[in-house]
């Protein structure tokens, strides 16, 4: 036997696309075209995939004498499964998982073990799937994750155990999740939020991650942040450091739930508010935002809170303008819009107002960083 | 039928619309009908459905359960 390229081997004169041999404690499969096991899998002989190729297991299996991956991809379901499976730990040593489920799975438990960079990927973007109850050992690896969003939207969650923490997780595509009543196994790592992916959460877990925003609002709109809960009291808090990319606009998002940032909010790019629902911003003494971009609030709420004892907290707007549109009729007589508890250094003796009734004035008080508006 | 293997030991099957079984001792390793050209040092007997199932009861075979007759049962 020869390995001829990536592709394939040789038997002879013969191409091969599938190799298979088996020791006492694992059956070993070279694979380099997408091949299919629909049979479960039983007994105490574990599994090794090899090859560039796509291995697909469909079946409940039940063997106990473990999984891993050193090259190419194994995938549980082939898109018309609900139930696939295997038990025990797959170990990702060069090559990746995926999973391809034809229905909402929340109890996907297995372990999985990173001993190199990897990548997850959940394919069918109609059905969410939760890595529920096994324990993610990151050892400080690289983990990619990438949710197919080309028929829908459902998001990858994980709320297993949390082993040991990943080094880096890369939102490639799509939504992935954080449960608050799981583990939280991808603490610790810094995320980096691809444009139009999404880091989104349910319940309330404390979100330690340094995360960077590169842009978009999410596969759904809903944001590259995004507090998914529609509870109220689920309120996420992200401790970590935030950081917007340079040029780019992300939006962070909620609804009849809050949102909560205690980190620092850095970088040079924009920040965009969308949902209903109120997202508190607020500091230490020595960690105040500092990001450059403009902030812009699409719908719902953003309270800035004064950073901890202090008692006067001043803001500096990097707006030599104040120019302020409403995207709702504003009623008649006088309304007040506070910015945030504080004051502002800047004074701003004239205000533009964008989509207001004629003759309406306003009056910017720099005391109170209130925003007064009449409408006659 | 059991594919004689070649001088080197290998067995290879490249057939189309066919079951393909391989095992060792009394263990399968892969059983499933597929297109796809497979080899192995093991044992691989290529056949219809029926005839693989002859073979694992035959061999008295274990590991993997076909999803539709259970088989051989661990």
């Amino acid at each position: 036997m020869k390995l001829t390229d990536s592709s394939a081997a040789n038997v002879g004169l013969s191409v091969v696309r599938c190799i298979a041999s088996s020791t006492t404690l694992f059956r070993h499969f070279m694979v380099y075209a997408a091949t299919t096991i629909s049979s479960v899998i039983s007994g105490t002989v574990g599994l090794i995939k090899n090859g560039t190729g796509t291995l697909i297991s469909t079946a409940v299996n039940t063997y106990t004498g473990g999984t891993t991956v050193n090259s190419g991809t194994l995938q549980i379901g082939n898109g018309t499964n609900a139930t696939a499976r295997v038990l025990g730990t797959t170990t990702l040593s060069g090559g990746n998982l995926a999973y391809n489920y034809n229905a909402n799975n929340f109890a996907v438990n297995g372990s999985i073990t990173l001993t190199a960079t990897a990548t997850i990927t959940k394919l069918n973007g109609l059905r969410q799937i939760n890595l529920q109850t096994g324990t993610l050992n990151g050892g400080s690896q690289t983990l990619n994750i990438f949710v197919d969003t080309t028929a829908g939207t459902a998001p990858l969650y994980f709320n297993g155990t949390a082993g040991t923490s990943l080094g880096q997780v890369n939102i490639l595509n799509g939504g992935v999740g954080q449960d608050g009543t799981g583990g939280l196994p991808l603490r610790n790592a810094a995320i980096n939020v691809s444009s139009g992916a999404q880091f989104r959460t349910y319940t309330s877990p404390t979100i330690n991650n340094n995360i960077t925003l590169n842009g978009g609002a999410g596969p759904d709109g809903n944001g590259a942040l995004w507090n998914e809960s529609v509870v109220a009291g689920h309120t996420p808090i992200y401790t970590g450091i935030i950081t917007l990319a340079t040029g780019t606009n992300s939006s962070v998002g909620n609804t009849t739930s809050a949102f909560s940032i205690t980190g620092k909010i850095t970088g040079a790019g924009s920040f965009t508010k969308v949902g209903t629902g109120i997202l508190s911003t607020f500091s230490t003494l020595t960690v105040v935002n500092d990001y450059t971009g403009s902030t812009t609030i699409s719908a719902g709420t953003l309270r800035v809170l004064k950073p901890f004892a202090i008692t006067t907290p001043t803001a500096s707007f990097t707006s030599t303008t104040l120019s302020v549109s409403f995207s709702s009729t504003l009623p008649s007589g006088t309304t007040n819009f506070q910015f945030f508890q504080g004051s502002t250094t800047n004074t701003y003796a004239s205000v533009t107002l964008v989509s207001v009734p004629a003759g309406t004035t306003a009056v910017y008080t720099s005391a109170t960083s209130t925003l007064t508006v009449i409408v006659p | 039928m059991i594919i004689t293997p070649d001088e080197n030991g290998w067995s290879y099957d490249d057939s189309t619309g066919n079951w393909k079984l391989v095992y060792s001792d009394k263990v399968i390793i892969f059983y499933e009908e597929t297109n796809v050209s497979i080899a192995t040092q093991s044992t691989l007997f290529v056949g219809t459905k029926d005839e693989c199932e002859e073979e694992i009861i035959r061999v008295e075979l274990n590991g993997i359960q076909n999803t539709h007759n259970d088989l051989n049962n661990t």
